[in-house]
């Protein structure tokens, strides 16, 4: 998953980057509402965290702009104010939550996550797919309730697959979204993953959870199944 | 007592009027009585001159008057004028034919040579009289003869009380368009007053900013002053939201930037200094929406509540999209409310995302005006809140629960606004089965 920070206090932007890239997280950086608005503009991302208060263009006006462009990703504003009025506007602009300025770290990552799982039509945090559970919040993934050994990046890949279901994602588009901007990609490492993710995933051969479409690109294949314990992050 | 401009100098000038006709008319009533008792007089020394003059002596030496006198009113029985002579011993030496049937007691004793003049009056008339004692010089020497003329006093008190009729129907016309005519001056004298506390009534209203219109000249310094007052407090409105704003802005972001610090390290002590954070946070917060919110009370317009709710609870809706949260809106319209918007969002903005946050699956938000107070009823189907945890949470910064951050802080505000605006809040179990939330402002 691939976000976008628009902050224009470095340091604060610098310990949320740091921080979300530690939780596994590919993110970028704008320092204000010009550079975050072209970045939002040219590139895939998954989310965007916005300080409201920023030079060159506010916070608000980059989200119209980028919801004029069409834009769906769900963004999360940071607000210092805390201003009811203020919180409003930013979500009738078409932001998706707020947050207000100071916060807690593990907040910013619930609050995160919880936009990212609601984007791909998830409400819980674990969501089951017959015997393979996938725990976003603790992002671990379970076979027959054992927990697999996962690298971070298998992981991610993982991830966005089952967050976009039914959809072919091409290699390129996966690269996009689990590397940041300034990563030197490879898009056969891609194939790798997949490689090694079938079989941790499916070792008998029978579940066949990731479909290859031939020049197109990979998709999950596996339905959801009801979730009957509930698990909060 | 408090009267107003208007009624002060309206019962002044009533007052002052009704003095100065009724003084007026009992001095025009008393010349005028005076005037016709005068000429009453005259009239009756004109009638003692006639007899004279028509007395002549018999031939037995006796004072003789004909019978038929040249004024008619002598002649008639029961009319007005009466007339005799007598000796001073009381003899009659004649009468007017209209002193028959008629008793009138004349004075006896009167001055040779002067005139005297008496009023006497019985039970059903009153008469004017004239005396004339005068010496009749005959073959025997000089005789002695007393002239009496008397009138009844009818005509003249008819005269009198028709004058009087018309003196006070006259006077109190003109008192009463006096009275209506100063009333029209001051209406229109008063009325760039009255324009100013209408206007003043507008800004209150919120209906518009500062006072408009062009005022007489005595008053222009007045409007002028006021328009510069309403202007200085909306741009110190201005400049102290900006301030606060800006302040929040440059505190905060340190405050969020020491956190992510010791979010970022293993030390023990963290959690101290993290509360420290919480602490200086929540002071922050707190100092913020009071000063926000105590400069926002005077000359606030009444908003529509509506939208705001619809606003806040579309807001909270996206927030909670995982949750479904079935919300009842119950308000009118048309139903305002005197304060500022900011305020009101803070308002409801806290009370309703806390039902959001605590609820299960529905919250109702209904508000009806009552007589001078609209009422907001906040419920939710929560687990509710113990009764000595209520009381807890109207504290500053109390949190009834440490697990969700901001609760008690959010509360604290709501019931400190509610302090500034003169409202109320109670805190009872919904039907609903969590918490109700009844504010009266």
């Amino acid at each position: 998953m691939r976000l976008l920070i628009i902050e224009d206090e470095p340091n604060l932007r610098e310990q949320l980057q740091q921080y979300l890239q530690k939780q596994g997280y590919a993110v970028d950086v704008a320092e204000d509402g010009r550079a975050g608005l072209f970045m939002g503009r040219e590139y895939p991302f998954d989310l965007a965290i916005v300080d409201l208060g920023l030079p060159e263009l506010s916070g608000i006006e980059v989200i119209q702009q980028w919801r004029e462009l069409g834009k769906t990703f769900p963004i999360l504003i940071l607000t210092a104010r805390g201003k009811w009025q203020d919180k409003v506007e930013g979500l009738e602009a078409g932001a998706d939550d707020y947050l207000v300025k100071p916060f807690h770290n593990e907040e910013l990552l619930a609050r995160t996550r919880a936009l990212l799982r609601r984007s791909a039509g998830v409400s819980q945090p674990t969501i089951n797919f017959g015997p393979i559970t996938i725990n976003t919040s603790r992002q671990s993934v379970a076979l027959n309730d054992e927990e697999l050994e996962l690298t971070a990046y298998e992981y991610k890949v993982v991830e966005y697959l089952v967050m976009n279901p039914d959809k072919v994602v091409s290699k390129t588009e996966l690269t996009e979204h689990i590397y940041d901007q300034d990563f030197d990609r490879d898009s056969n490492v891609i194939e790798v993953f997949v490689g090694r993710l079938r079989k941790k995933l499916d070792p008998a051969g029978e579940l066949k959870p990731i479909e290859t479409l031939r020049g197109r690109g990979y998709r999950w294949n596996l339905q959801q199944t009801n979730n009957e314990e509930s698990v909060t992050s | 007592m408090n009267f107003s401009i208007h009624s002060r100098i309206l019962v002044s000038a009533f007052i002052i009027l009704i003095l100065f006709l009724g003084l007026t008319g009992l001095v025009l009533d008393k010349a005028f009585r005076n005037n016709a008792e005068n000429a009453q007089r005259e009239n009756l020394r004109t009638h003692i001159y006639t007899l004279l003059a028509t007395a002549e002596l018999g031939s037995n030496n006796q004072l003789i008057l004909p019978e038929e006198i040249t004024e008619p009113r002598l002649n008639i029985v029961d009319s007005t004028l009466h007339a005799r002579v007598v000796t001073p011993k009381g003899m009659l030496v004649w009468q007017s034919k209209s002193m028959l049937n008629t008793h009138i007691d004349f004075p006896a004793k009167i001055k040779i040579g002067e005139f005297h003049f008496s009023h006497v009056a019985n039970e059903q008339q009153s008469y004017t009289l004239l005396s004339f004692s005068t010496l009749w010089v005959t073959e025997q020497g000089e005789q002695n003869y007393i002239f009496q003329v008397a009138e009844n006093k009818k005509t003249l008190n008819k005269q009198t009380a028709a004058f009087r009729q018309n003196l006070w129907g006259w006077l109190a016309g003109m008192g009463v368009l006096l009275l209506l005519v100063q009333a029209f001056i001051l209406r229109w004298g008063l009325k760039p007053l009255r324009h100013v506390a209408d206007g003043l009534l507008k800004v209150e209203q919120g209906k518009t900013q500062r006072l408009s219109g062009e005022y007489p000249k005595e008053i222009t310094p007045l409007t002028n002053n006021l328009n510069q007052l309403l202007d200085s407090s909306q741009q110190q409105l201005t400049r102290y939201r900006d301030a606060l704003g800006n302040m929040a802005h440059s505190l905060k972001t340190p405050i969020a930037v020491l956190r992510g610090i010791i979010d970022s390290t293993s030390i023990e002590q963290k959690n101290t200094a993290s509360e420290q954070l919480d602490t200086i946070n929540n002071i922050v917060d707190y100092q913020l929406q009071r000063a926000a919110t105590a400069g926002r009370q005077q000359l606030a317009e009444a908003i529509l509540l509506r939208p705001v709710a619809e606003k806040i609870i579309n807001t909270l809706n996206k927030v909670h999209k995982d949750k479904q949260v079935d919300t009842q809106l119950d308000i009118i319209d048309s139903l305002k409310i005197k304060i500022d918007e900011g305020d009101l969002f803070e308002l409801l903005g806290n009370l309703l995302e806390n039902a959001f946050k605590w609820c299960d699956r529905k919250v109702c938000f209904s508000a009806n005006a009552l007589n001078n107070h609209t009422q907001l009823t906040i419920e939710d189907d929560g687990p509710g809140i113990d009764k000595q945890e209520r009381d807890r949470i109207l504290l500053r910064g109390q949190r009834a629960d440490q697990n969700i951050p901001g609760h008690g802080l959010g509360m604290a505000m709501v019931s400190d606004m509610l302090l500034l605006y003169e409202g109320k809040m109670q805190i009872t179990e919904s039907p609903l089965g969590g918490t109700r939330i009844i504010i009266q402002l």
